[in-house]
């Protein structure tokens, strides 16, 4: 049986539920949004999670509330800032 | 017998070399049903030395409190590690500013008069930023602040390796978070070490302040009397304002407008923006170096009011008493302007708490709007402005000797 490969969602999702145990319960949608569940300081782990995992690198100005409204939008930006690297 | 006092019974004071906002979670995670007994108080970086040389600013007296100092020696040239330190040039301004903030930073310890330390050595080279080009400056640095420590047999200094030896987590680092927020430590890491420190509770030295003599001046007084800090402003060249728009990229603490994205020539644009507009630069200077571009102030005068756009300074400068002697001049300025009010905008960030108490405590009536805009009466506000600084007579000298310059510095 062939396992899909985890998208970089999951990813994401993986690193916020083994920072927050407790937000397994009750389930994080890429679309649920993060505001109560990351704070300023959560941010920056979660940008520590993703810089090398994905190979990016985030400046100040990417740390806008947009980008860090869903585990898409954390998605979104990881792929623009992966295609703005390889070009 | 019950405490009977509001106020709980100790303090564990944390201070640190980057940003310790990021340890009070862990820390009152850690200290859980103990916060009954022992309140919590995090002293910003940018007020540690003011800490180190007058505690009673945070310490209530007859109160026992343990103090814990994470100490990061990179900290130091923190703003010039941000700006860069590629090329020949910029990494030997590098190595000489480690060398004269270390040399600061040991004559504050030197200093330090009335409080025990627990120092927690943290490890530099882990985070953001390449050290390389400080070669064994770093570890040198090291060694004399951990003697300086030793040699006056009160304080705990906990290396590293202590930590290391019990249980550190694998991704205890955190370089994005350090780069970007100032918080080299991952989530992991920080609650690690909350836990790691408050597990050795009974091995941390206590400080119990005792009343100090009205007519003592205290140790802060006496050092900041010896920095001979010297500040000129000129109006801002367009050859400083890269200077001065990467030093407001970096600053958190005593920034109006902080979260707002700044190009280049965005400063001049601001100041463009008010009939009349103006922009200044600010540099700072005292015995231990030369800050270069360490602030910047925009305005604009309509009828009586002076209307301020942006106003900043960089932590490296701030409590120096560079921020009473800045508003006292540009207090002057308005009063020569013929302005009756000095209006300052302000909007609330992650950090900037340290400006908004330093002009709610200079505005009696703040606009309308309430903390988005202060009013500032220019009549006595340079008077005030200086009274208003820890050591107001050093403050006073600061302002009596700043110099203006009618053309830019670099022309």
């Amino acid at each position: 049986m062939t396992q899909c490969p985890m998208t970089i969602e999951d990813k994401i999702r993986d690193y916020i539920f083994r920072q927050y145990p407790a937000l397994q319960v009750k389930g994080l949608g890429d679309l649920d949004p993060l505001a109560g569940v990351l704070d300023s300081l959560a941010v920056l782990g979660v940008v520590g999670f993703i810089e090398p995992e994905f190979s990016v690198e985030l400046s100040a100005s990417d740390l806008t509330d947009e980008n860090f409204e869903t585990i898409a939008s954390i998605a979104r930006l990881v792929e623009k800032l992966s295609a703005s690297s390889v070009k | 017998m019950p405490n009977t006092n509001s106020c709980p019974p100790s303090v564990l004071v944390v201070a640190s070399s980057f940003y310790t906002a990021a340890l009070e979670p862990p820390f009152l995670n850690s200290l859980g049903p103990r916060t009954a007994e022992v309140s919590l108080s995090s002293i910003p970086y940018n007020q540690l030395h003011t800490f180190l040389l007058d505690p009673g600013s945070a310490i209530p007296e007859d109160t026992p409190a343990r103090v814990v100092l994470f100490l990061r020696l990179e900290d130091l040239i923190r703003f010039e590690l941000a700006a860069g330190t590629q090329g020949r040039t910029a990494e030997e301004a590098g190595v000489l500013a480690f060398r004269k903030r270390s040399e600061e930073f040991l004559e504050v310890l030197g200093r330090v008069a009335r409080l025990r330390l627990a120092v927690f050595m943290c490890p530099s080279g882990r985070g953001a930023y390449d050290l390389k080009f400080l070669g064994n400056g770093l570890r040198v640095a090291e060694h004399k602040i951990m003697a300086e420590l030793r040699r006056q047999q009160r304080h705990l200094v906990i290396p590293w390796t202590e930590f290391e030896a019990a249980r550190m987590p694998e991704n205890c680092f955190n370089p994005s978070g350090d780069r970007l927020g100032h918080v080299p430590f991952s989530p992991a890491g920080l609650k690690r070490v909350a836990e790691f420190v408050l597990a050795q509770w009974e091995r941390l030295p206590v400080t119990v302040l005792a009343k100090r003599a009205e007519s003592t001046s205290s140790a802060l007084e006496q050092f900041l009397a010896t920095l001979e800090t010297e500040i000129r402003t000129a109006p801002l060249a367009p050859e400083d304002e890269q200077q001065a728009v990467n030093v407001v990229r970096h600053t958190t603490h005593f920034v109006n407008l902080p979260n707002r994205k700044w190009m280049e020539g965005g400063i001049q644009a601001m100041a463009a923006d008010r009939p009349g507009g103006e922009a200044w630069a600010i540099r700072v200077r005292d015995r231990f170096g030369d800050y270069g571009v360490s602030g910047a102030v925009t305005f604009g005068m309509e009828e009586n009011v002076m209307r301020v756009g942006l106003l900043f300074l960089s932590c490296p400068v701030l409590g120096r008493q560079v921020e009473h002697a800045v508003l006292g001049w540009l207090a002057n300025v308005a009063e020569q302007r013929g302005a009756e009010w000095i209006e300052v905008p302000f909007i609330a960030g992650r950090d900037n708490q340290v400006m908004l108490k330093f002009f709610k405590a200079l505005s009696r009536e703040p606009a309308s709007g309430g903390d988005q805009l202060f009013r500032l009466r220019v009549e006595g506000l340079s008077e005030r402005a200086v009274r208003q600084a820890p050591c107001p007579a050093i403050a006073g000298t600061i302002l009596n000797s700043l110099q203006v310059d009618a053309v830019p510095l670099s022309v």
